[in-house]
């Protein structure tokens, strides 16, 4: 089952300005999902509508299966929440606010204590547990967020910027947060315009752009977006030999050294990868070159760039693909029909922007 | 349930370190104090003189009960959804609460001094007409009046995010309110015809029909706002 699913979800705000253009997605459990845009592309406020904080103006939020409005309070339970830039009680302290939170979960005494003791110190605040938060800094402010997003043990975690404000230790250290809670099985969607932290953490990514999802899928998927028919190859070796070999024996290929253990591969051919490869495996091998790892070349940051010039390229013609996802919806007469549809949206999205 | 006594504990300690709080209590005593004062030393009936310190209370005293219930959660707004709402709450516990603790609040601000000062005043007083059911009766009715107004105030402050624009609009509503049911009840504009049929009422002379409608135009408004609000609130985005 996925986590959460929204279908068409759309969100125009009163002064009429669209935050959200039907945006249909699926983000499965365990997984950390990247929100990508720039700012002012509608990644918050697809989290608070996530969050049931908002309503939209038209389309469908699941989570964990259920419909998620404001008054659904047994759906937060489960979620953890960070708002960009910390909005709290400023009159109260991170112990009293931490204990506040805890409270409305209906934490124990016995639990939320230890937790909460547990949570200022790894998140670097017992220092400053006693000041008012409205005396703390942004780094620290967002740091009592992560901690009072934690206090549940939610299976859902909703971040807004979550390493806005942090220094660089404190960036890593959330990082890795991430991911450890990643392999107990939590779902977390992240929004974030600093791509390297995407590309360091995220198992998907969603790119907004003017409120619409200009591109669903894969970490993998997406740089493949910037270097097509492109690999990186990790070895171990005599490599400059092996190269010097591979650009006499090898056509339809060209190559470029990124490191002293990385070559960068780049296929001419479309159709004749597994030849070409094998004729560049034979090479290393009679060099005694060992192949460490393969993958997909290609950085966040390009295919990023690439996908919002691409959509931007597209101009008017935007219209239709919305008019035609509308039309979809109508179509459907019942919700399973219109679940199937979301997956099947996403997949055409992804293979259209590929 | 356990989200409404958590929110409740945490309003009601937040209105513990209100200044306006603190402030309106030390005037509330020093008021009583000279009430029993004068009630002492001077002629006057009890009920003239009670009669005048609850008008008095209920001219003064409604700008500090519009305060704290205006901007019970219109200032909670930046941070509401984000940081209670979002911690696996839904509105009606939330709301539910501010309602108690508020109305809470008005009535222990009210009642912890006036009643002892009445029941000081009809003990100590030189020209006493008081009578133990006529105070319980007009206490009654003021307990209900700001009440009314805690509720009023609090549904504003769902309505308004702005606590000021909230407080004006709902100031002049009440304070209209306020002095047309004087001029309904005035028997003249002299110190004992301005508080028309107060002093009777304080006597323990109310008839059971007067107590029996005016109780019922009071509950009417507790049904009805906690509903408004939390339709109000339901449809905002937070």
């Amino acid at each position: 089952m996925d986590v959460v699913e929204t279908h068409d979800l759309t969100k125009i705000y009163e002064t009429r300005q669209i935050a959200l253009n039907s945006v249909t997605l699926s983000i499965p459990k365990g997984c950390i999902f990247g929100l990508i845009g720039p700012n002012g592309a509608g990644k918050s406020t697809a989290l608070r509508l996530i969050m049931g904080l908002q309503r939209p103006t038209a389309g469908v939020i699941k989570v964990f299966g259920e419909h998620m409005t404001l008054a659904t309070g047994h759906l937060r339970r489960r979620i953890g929440f960070l708002s960009q830039g910390g909005n709290f009680p400023t009159d109260m302290t991170p112990i009293t606010y931490l204990d506040l939170v805890g409270k409305l979960f209906n934490i124990g005494s016995s639990i939320r204590k230890p937790r909460l003791s547990a949570l200022l110190h790894a998140m670097d605040l017992l220092q400053a547990s006693s000041q008012r938060i409205d005396h703390l800094s942004s780094g620290q402010r967002t740091r009592l967020g992560i901690a009072a997003s934690l206090m549940n043990d939610p299976d859902l975690l909703l971040l807004d910027e979550p390493t806005i404000g942090l220094d660089p230790e404190g960036r890593h250290y959330t990082l890795d947060l991430f991911e450890e809670l990643r392999s107990k099985g939590k779902t977390i969607i992240l929004s974030t315009h600093i791509l390297p932290d995407a590309d360091q953490t995220c198992d998907y990514v969603g790119i907004l752009n003017h409120g619409k999802l200009v591109f669903n899928g894969s970490v993998r998927e997406m740089k493949q977006l910037s270097l097509d028919n492109t690999v990186d190859m990790m070895v171990e070796g005599e490599v400059e030999q092996a190269l010097q070999t591979i650009s006499v024996e090898v056509r339809g290929i060209k190559f470029e050294r990124m490191g002293a253990n990385t070559v960068r591969v780049a296929f001419d051919h479309e159709g004749e990868f597994t030849a070409i490869l094998s004729q560049v495996l034979d090479a290393f091998s009679r060099h005694g070159v060992i192949l460490k790892s393969i993958h997909p070349a290609g950085n966040l940051e390009d295919a990023f760039l690439k996908t919002l010039a691409e959509d931007r390229r597209r101009g008017f013609a935007r219209a239709f693909e919305t008019e035609d996802a509308a039309k979809r919806v109508l179509d459907n007469a019942t919700p399973g029909e219109a679940e199937s549809d979301a997956v099947t949206s996403d997949k055409a999205s992804t293979d259209e922007v590929a | 349930m356990n989200a409404f006594f958590t929110l409740l504990e945490y309003d009601l300690t937040l209105l513990a370190r209100s200044w306006i709080v603190r402030f309106w209590f030390f005037l509330t005593i020093v008021g009583g104090v000279a009430a029993v004062i004068v009630a002492k030393n001077f002629e006057d009936t009890t009920s003239f003189l009670l009669g005048w310190a609850l008008i008095m209370y209920m001219a003064l005293g409604s700008l500090v009960v519009l305060v704290n219930s205006v901007s019970a959660i219109s200032l909670e707004y930046r941070f509401l959804g984000e940081s209670i709402i979002s911690r696996g709450i839904a509105p009606t516990p939330y709301v539910l609460a501010k309602l108690v603790s508020r109305s809470l609040g008005t009535i222990f601000m009210f009642l912890v001094i006036v009643l002892p000062t009445s029941f000081v005043m009809m003990a100590m007083a030189k020209n006493n007409d008081l009578t133990v059911a006529g105070i319980w009766v007009g206490l009654g009715y003021w307990t209900l009046m700001l009440t009314v107004l805690t509720f009023l105030g609090i549904t504003v402050s769902v309505l308004f995010t702005n606590t000021l624009l909230g407080l004006v609009v709902l100031g002049v509503f009440w304070y209209i309110c306020l002095g047309l049911l004087d001029v309904a009840y005035a028997n003249g504009f002299t110190p004992e015809g301005v508080l028309g049929n107060l002093p009777l009422v304080l006597q323990g002379k109310s008839l059971t029909i007067e107590i029996t409608t005016l109780v019922i135009l009071g509950i009417v408004p507790l049904v009805i706002l906690p509903f408004i609000a939390l339709k109000s609130l339901n449809s905002r985005d937070l």
